[in-house]
């Protein structure tokens, strides 16, 4: 199925997005990026985009970089080893299509379409060049949106169905823009954009990267900033740095034989507090104050009016930035959607819109939290996992635990704890005329279907009769928010008690399914063993039956039930070879009907408890 | 005979007069039910005609939905496949950076015996490392002395050299690395980049 692609075509980096399964995928370039640099080269004859022009700028004059800043000009680019001179549309259009064929080898189909995203600033003729770039570049351009309106949506403003105004605090790698849109009756629109078309990132690890060489002058007499190489490994350390200080409080800055004096080796090694990199990089937060306050006197508005601040751009991970936003607005400014990628997932989903797709998947929803039955012990068996897309439907076949048991009760519960106790009880019914048979045998099976509207109907079939009862429970979304939260933070709290009570039930269901199935195996193959076998099984048997009886503590139990099949290890043996000899005979593939089911299948299945509510 | 004839005749036109009566009552009523049965038929002939498109375009939906399905598990595949073949990726990468400090340290000519023989455990020490990441599918890349080529070196500075050939690597400051088929880390390398232009006009010979 063709897909519109979202594209965003930055000034130093470009990324394009394509909507999947209802959610904006960023999709990664041959080289493993998830961006590419909007850099283009000419060599030989060859046009070459991304990391790889990147990488001869400097010896290369036919490097083109930041072509953006030409768009809707008429200004042209000459190459000189071809003779021949560009359009900033054309450059673009080179850009496109490297992200086009970025798209299509990933979806493994041809793709046409695109959303593009601009700055919200450009003019007409800066739209219609880049509508023109994507024709060039063999693309059918459904939309220009604006990066900070893209932005909206990724974050997923319009899904909220209210009215908003929100302000779009775009710092990038090398520019600043901020923008504050208006949603209305499902349209956006910008009530004001202003911005530093030199501020970013790249101001941020230039300070570090001056710091850096004035200490090393400072300490060693040496100036690092004529030696090339030394350079380099600055740049990328104090890059490295940046981004570390984002998450701790410092970072060490460490390049070894970083320069020579007199034929000895100089290191560097320095750390970098955060609070020494906040003062270092104050002015550039300060200039970010400018276009905030212009953005919001032209729009006539004051901070309290804001609905949200989205934070966009890699720089706006600097905690100092945030610090700023916050206390500016005096509200925390929304960072849940990665600032890198949020302007091209915004165009990715503006083309599922266009398309029809996302509608659909908005309207699904998902079941909050797990919902299942109770079974033997006390425990609670899952049927559906929460956050579940639903509709949906599972089933799973269940049996019974004595001997005759004639009915088994459903209990439907609803939450996070392995015990039965622990969850949210939904709804409880009844399945009766259970033919007798020994445990194990019967097989009921227990559907939950959920609809599109969340009702679960629960559904108990008694396979081999045919017999079934079922219940529907309306509306499992009794519970809000805060307690869905809470039960899910108590399941954590409590897990690992409640791994150790489920360890304790399950080892005790396993110790009773091994003596009821030693005892059936020896009433059928007792008499292939000795009559000393088979008293030492009896009696290690009645061993763990005291135990369980008396409630003895798990390693008893443990130790007791390990005795018992070492003791019918022999026995278990004879029954292997006469359930192959029977399978020979049967001519073989033959699921194990009720009488030959061996002793080792009623441990795999979840069992009912044997108590049942007379009807 | 004929008088009995006449009288069924009779009798006959009566009834008929009776039954024309009759029908004209009647078939008013039978019209305007079957007008009425006209027109429901045509709506439901309309609705049922909605009611296949609709269905047709829910089963085209549904179709579709399989399909995109099936085309997103296979590239949830490629995906892990790719995830899994360059999940060492990261880590190399730093443990490259590494290998830069010992190439530093070790490509200086020493004189002193003492300094020769520590700096060797350093060279053993920095092959060790090597060969680990070389299992992971770690080779470096010949660049000294090659022609430029972006897509495995990046150029820190350019020379002049008439000596040398345009565009060749006059000198490696930080290897190069691949991994397995991508560019681990490209070499940093010194170009040679000589002017024709220039020259003719201008330059000297070294």
């Amino acid at each position: 199925m063709s897909k519109i692609i979202g594209i965003d075509l930055g000034t130093t980096n470009s990324c394009v997005s394509v909507m999947e399964a209802g959610e904006a995928k960023v999709i990664t370039n041959p080289e493993g990026g998830r961006t590419t640099p909007s850099v283009v080269a000419f060599k030989n004859g060859e046009i070459q985009v991304g990391e790889v022009a990147k990488r001869q700028a400097i010896t290369n004059p036919d490097t083109v970089r930041s072509i953006k800043r030409l768009m809707g000009t008429t200004e042209k680019v000459a190459i000189k080893s071809m003779n021949k001179s560009y359009t900033p549309q054309e450059i673009s259009a080179m850009i496109l299509q490297s992200m086009k064929k970025t798209a299509e080898a990933y979806l493994g189909e041809p793709v046409t379409e695109a959303v593009i995203t601009v700055p919200a600033y450009f003019n007409d003729q800066q739209r219609q060049a880049t509508k023109d770039a994507g024709k060039i570049a063999g693309l059918d351009v459904k939309r220009i949106i604006n990066e900070p309106t893209a932005s909206a949506l990724a974050f997923g403003i319009d899904k909220q169905q209210k009215d908003q105004t929100v302000l779009v605090f775009d710092l990038g790698g090398g520019t600043f823009d901020v923008s504050i849109l208006n949603l209305a009756d499902g349209t956006f629109e910008v009530l004001s954009t202003a911005g530093d078309t030199h501020l970013g990132g790249d101001d941020f690890d230039q300070k570090i990267i001056d710091y850096l060489v004035d200490e090393f002058r400072r300490e060693n007499g040496i100036d690092l900033s004529k030696d090339k190489m030394a350079m380099q490994r600055l740049k990328d350390a104090a890059e490295k740095a940046k981004i570390e200080l984002s998450g701790t409080m410092q970072a060490t800055i460490s390049l070894p034989f970083i320069s020579m004096v007199n034929g000895a080796p100089v290191h560097l090694e320095k750390t970098l507090t955060r609070a020494k990199f906040n003062e270092l990089t104050k002015d550039l937060v300060k200039r970010c104050a400018g276009p905030v306050e212009r953005a919001m006197s032209d729009a006539k508005l004051s901070a309290s009016q804001l609905d949200e601040i989205l934070l966009v751009g890699g720089s706006t991970r600097i905690p100092a930035v945030q610090e700023y936003v916050k206390n500016y607005f005096g509200k925390e400014p929304n960072h849940s959607v990665n600032p890198d990628e949020c302007v091209a997932m915004g165009a990715a989903i503006q083309g599922g819109v266009l398309k029809g797709e996302v509608k659909d998947v908005l309207l699904l929803d998902v079941t909050p939290l797990s919902l299942g039955i109770e079974t033997l012990g006390g425990v609670f068996t899952k049927l559906i996992e929460r956050n579940t897309t639903i509709p949906t439907s599972k089933s799973q076949v269940f049996s019974t635990a004595a001997d005759n048991q004639p009915a088994v009760d459903i209990r439907i519960l609803q939450g996070e704890r392995p015990m039965a106790a622990d969850n949210k009880e939904l709804g409880v019914f009844q399945l009766a005329d259970i033919p007798p048979a020994r445990r194990g045998v019967p097989q009921i099976e227990v559907k939950f279907d959920i609809d599109a509207n969340s009702i679960l109907t629960v559904t108990a079939i008694n396979k081999g009769t045919g017999k079934s009862a079922n219940v529907v429970i309306k509306s499992n979304s009794n519970l809000s928010e805060a307690d869905i939260d809470r039960m899910v933070k108590e399941a954590k709290a409590n897990e690992e008690a409640d791994k150790k009570r489920k360890e304790e039930v399950d080892l005790r269901n396993e110790a009773d399914t091994l003596i009821f199935s030693v005892r059936k195996s020896l009433e059928e193959y007792g008499d292939k063993i000795s009559q000393n076998e088979k008293d030492d099984i009896e009696s290690k048997a009645k061993d763990l039956e005291e135990a369980l009886k008396q409630q003895n503590n798990s390693e008893e139990i443990k130790s007791k039930k390990e005795a018992l099949e070492k003791a019918a290890q022999g026995l278990a043996q004879k029954v292997y070879e006469e359930e192959a000899k029977k399978n020979q005979n049967n001519g073989g593939g033959q699921a194990g009907n009720g009488e030959s089911q061996s002793s080792t299948d009623s441990n795999d299945q979840d069992i009912f408890d044997a108590d049942y509510k007379e009807a | 005979m004929a008088e009995e004839k006449e009288k069924v005749d009779i009798f006959d036109e009566v009834e008929t007069v009776d039954d024309s009566k009759k029908s004209k009552k009647e078939s008013k009523k039978e019209n305007k039910e079957i007008n009425r049965l006209e027109s429901e038929l045509k709506v439901l002939k309309e609705e049922n005609e909605k009611l296949f498109k609709e269905k047709d375009e829910l089963n085209n939906k549904y179709l579709m939905s399989l399909a995109e399905s099936k085309n997103y598990k296979k590239r949830c595949d490629d995906e892990m496949d790719r995830f899994y073949k360059y999940s060492s990726f990261d880590i190399c990468k730093q443990l490259v950076g590494i290998l830069d400090s010992f190439d530093l340290a070790l490509d200086k000519k020493q004189e002193d015996e003492k300094m020769i023989a520590f700096l060797d455990g350093f060279k053993l020490t920095r092959n060790q490392i090597f060969k680990i990441l070389e299992k992971e599918g770690v080779k470096e890349i010949d660049a000294e002395n090659k022609e430029f080529d972006p897509n495995y070196m990046v150029a820190l500075s350019q020379v002049e050299d008439k000596t040398k050939k345009d565009q060749e690597v006059v000198q490696v400051f930080m290897k190069g690395y691949m991994f397995k088929d991508r560019v681990l880390r490209p070499a940093n390398v010194v170009v040679n980049v000589i002017n024709n232009s220039d020259n003719n006009n201008e330059k000297e010979n070294e």
